[in-house]
């Protein structure tokens, strides 16, 4: 009989203890659950506020200054990149930008300047503004390696081993298609002309715009590479 | 302890004690209510009771005589609590019932009869119906007794206390005598062995007759030949006479001289056995032969061993109710606490859901300018990208000409840079200067290098700058060449060792 009550007793606090534990299971946990899904989204919520705040107190809108500010950008943009149409609007381009430099190396005193280009679209061209021609030969010598080793890495290049790191650096404008003819300007004389020289590049008359510099112990003066790309918008057909 | 005791034994009397039980017993009450058959003596007894304030004493009730049945029993050795779960069986196998039965019992020690061992036990119960019966007659009149002691147990009590000090060897008759009726209760030893009741003619302030006498020695003779009968090579040879004090002395003499047996009348040693009675009692001898069960029942009570027919279920349905109301109340406080909880996370929910309904109406509201606040962020990162654009190809060739022209300036005589190669990066460039110094020791070349090295990493516009490939080669024979200088004598020719270096780092734009 002892027993009877017993198990009586454990039954009805087991029964106890089950509602106890489904209530816990069923209603207690998913409330604190979804509470903190409420915390979590008031909270995310608020930072969505108080950043939307922040923005509309850093950005002013229907600044007519603003957008003339802009239209003026796109505009100088437009104007300092030239637009070729025909093979001839880019050789023009091309000797154009040739003979403002080879003025700026006579201005600087420059020994001896050699552009190049070595692109199948233009020919090499070397162009001397010196007499010396033992220093233009080493110097045609010395182009001739570096040219050499640029392609090489221009090749290791497109293999995506070593990418441009400022090939994704332009004018966001969008509009003709942008592009660039790279020329490599190599010269020798002393430091602080050819320092000079490089400043003198005439990089925003037109969109020319210098990569890689590299300085070379030359026999009696240091040799200069410049490497630079005139950029163009090309409106030739078939590559529009 | 303090309790009550009540006897219900004997037919048409019931016997009250109040008594206080420590190592001693103090009777601090007694009395007795006569009734006859159709009386409503519980009644009586609820009153008088009542009357005393003896209602809130644990009660313990000797149940009348009738009403307790016993059996003898000889059973296989076994473990008395196999002994107690066969009993009912064979109690009902020995009456030919199914009643259920409560029931407790004694047990002599085991005999090897045959060479198998047995043992005695001697069985007492009351059907379950009866005792309930009883037991709700009792609750009915405001008893709620806490134990029912057979009668047994007292007489069992009472013998013991007679038998001290006496031969142990064989049995005895305890002859009660009361009213018209005489109980014989024959043990052995002090095992309860048999009971036997029967009637004589009496009229009080009479005297007995010979025919009368002679009938009580013939009934006491053939209880005492059924008792042979069932247990051989066993005699009795002591009967002990109580109850009616009128009577005792008479048939003492009479059965001294018909029983062979010695015959003795029941004598309680009150300093032996630690009783006091109260002190209104003015013939202790009647009042000890009047109560002599009871008597012997508080002896088993201070003793702690007694016999107990009462029904643990019926204890159990008693507090039935009361565990139901518990439960109950427990079951409302639990369901109260989690309804509570309920309604307090509802509450919490509820008010972060209004909460959140309103910020998601503010946020929705400020969503709506998040387009044109984009469009304006995205007009201006690419208006600074663009102006960056343009700007970069200025940018960028004054900042070479201003390192390289620094970099004349913190150029020694003795550092010979041999090629300098500068790419962009960013907003930065990235350059790498490859040269060598003319030391005349490799401390001095060293020495040579780290001023240099320090310098450069002085420029303001130096970020990040580090030397690698350091090395130190013996003296090399032939002029050295510096950017800026022509030549230098002084230097050429003398020194002994050359430290070639190479240094990489980025010069913000």
């Amino acid at each position: 009989m002892k027993n009877k009550f017993l198990i009586g007793r454990i039954i009805s606090i087991s029964i106890l203890i089950f509602i106890i534990f489904l209530y816990f299971i069923l209603y207690f946990f998913p409330s604190l659950k979804s509470i903190n899904k409420y915390k979590r989204e008031i909270k995310d919520l608020n930072l969505r506020i108080t950043d939307f705040i922040k923005m509309e107190t850093k950005f002013v809108f229907s600044d007519n200054r603003e957008k003339q500010v802009f239209k003026d950008l796109d505009q100088e943009l437009k104007e300092i990149i030239p637009v070729v149409k025909s093979r001839e609007d880019y050789l023009n381009l091309f000797m154009e930008v040739s003979k403002e430099i080879k003025n700026w190396a006579k201005i600087d005193n420059v020994y001896n300047l050699i552009i190049t280009s070595s692109s199948d679209e233009l020919e090499v061209s070397a162009s001397s503004v010196s007499s010396d021609k033992k220093t233009i030969t080493e110097l045609l010598n010395f182009t001739t390696t570096r040219l050499h080793q640029i392609k090489t890495a221009q090749e290791i290049n497109n293999q995506g081993i070593n990418p441009d790191p400022t090939s994704n650096i332009g004018p966001t404008t969008p509009g003709p298609q942008l592009k660039f003819q790279k020329v490599f300007l190599t010269f020798t004389g002393e430091l602080p002309n050819s320092v000079s020289f490089i400043n003198h590049i005439p990089w925003s008359s037109r969109y020319i715009r210098p990569d890689k510099i590299s300085v070379t112990e030359g026999e009696y003066t240091p040799y200069f590479l410049v490497y630079i790309k005139i950029y163009y918008s090309d409106l030739r057909k078939g590559n529009e | 302890m303090k309790i009550l005791l009540i006897d219900f034994s004997q037919e048409n009397e019931i016997k009250i004690l109040k008594a206080k039980i420590t190592s001693s017993i103090t009777i601090e009450s007694a009395f007795m209510i006569n009734y006859k058959e159709n009386d409503d003596y519980y009644k009586d007894l609820q009153r008088s009771l009542e009357e005393r304030k003896l209602l809130n004493l644990p009660v313990y009730i000797v149940p009348l005589r009738k009403l307790v049945k016993t059996q003898v029993f000889n059973l296989p050795k076994m473990p008395v609590k196999e002994i107690r779960a066969i009993l009912p069986r064979e109690i009902n196998s020995a009456t030919g019932t199914s009643d259920p039965v409560i029931l407790d019992f004694i047990h002599q020690e085991y005999t090897e009869e045959k060479q198998v061992k047995k043992i005695e036990v001697s069985a007492f119960y009351i059907t379950r119906k009866e005792v309930f019966e009883f037991l709700d007659q009792l609750k009915n009149h405001g008893i709620a007794p806490i134990s029912l002691i057979p009668e047994i147990q007292g007489l069992t009590a009472l013998l013991n206390t007679h038998r001290k000090d006496k031969e142990e060897k064989g049995g005895t008759i305890l002859i009660d005598i009361k009213d018209n009726t005489i109980n014989l209760n024959i043990f052995k030893k002090n095992f309860w062995s048999l009971s036997r009741e029967f009637h004589f003619r009496y009229e009080p302030a009479e005297e007995l007759n010979e025919d009368e006498l002679s009938r009580i020695i013939v009934e006491v003779n053939r209880t005492i030949q059924f008792f042979k009968q069932r247990n051989r090579n066993y005699y009795i040879n002591n009967a002990l006479l109580f109850g009616d004090i009128s009577r005792l002395t008479d048939l003492q003499s009479y059965f001294r001289e018909n029983l062979p047996m010695s015959s003795d009348i029941f004598t309680l040693g009150l300093q032996q056995t630690k009783i006091s009675l109260p002190q209104s009692v003015e013939d202790t001898e009647e009042f000890v032969q009047f109560f002599s069960v009871a008597l012997g029942t508080l002896l088993s009570i201070q003793q702690k061993k007694y016999l107990n027919l009462f029904p643990v279920e019926y204890r159990e349905k008693e507090i039935l109710p009361k565990r139901i109301i518990g439960f109950t109340i427990s079951a409302i406080i639990i369901f109260f606490i989690l309804t509570v909880g309920i309604i307090y996370l509802n509450g919490i929910k509820k008010s972060y859901r209004r909460e959140l309904k309103k910020i998601n109406k503010s946020y929705f509201t400020l969503n709506s300018k998040a387009a044109i606040i984009e469009t304006t962020k995205n007009d201006r990162i690419k208006f600074f990208k663009n102006r960056f654009f343009l700007d970069f190809p200025a940018k960028y060739s004054f900042s070479i000409a201003d390192f390289l022209r620094r970099l004349s300036l913190i150029s020694s005589v003795k550092i010979h840079l041999t090629e300098i190669e500068i790419t962009p990066k960013g907003e930065s460039f990235y350059f790498l200067l490859k040269g060598f110094i003319m030391g005349q020791d490799n401390i001095r070349a060293q020495s040579e290098f780290l001023s240099f090295f320090r310098q450069l990493k002085d420029f303001d516009n130096i970020f990040q700058v580090n030397s690698s490939k350091v090395r130190v080669n013996s003296s090399r024979q032939g002029e050295l060449k510096e950017y800026g200088k022509k030549e230098d004598s002084g230097n050429s020719g003398s020194n002994s060792v050359e430290l070639y270096f190479t240094i990489s780092g980025d010069y913000e734009l």
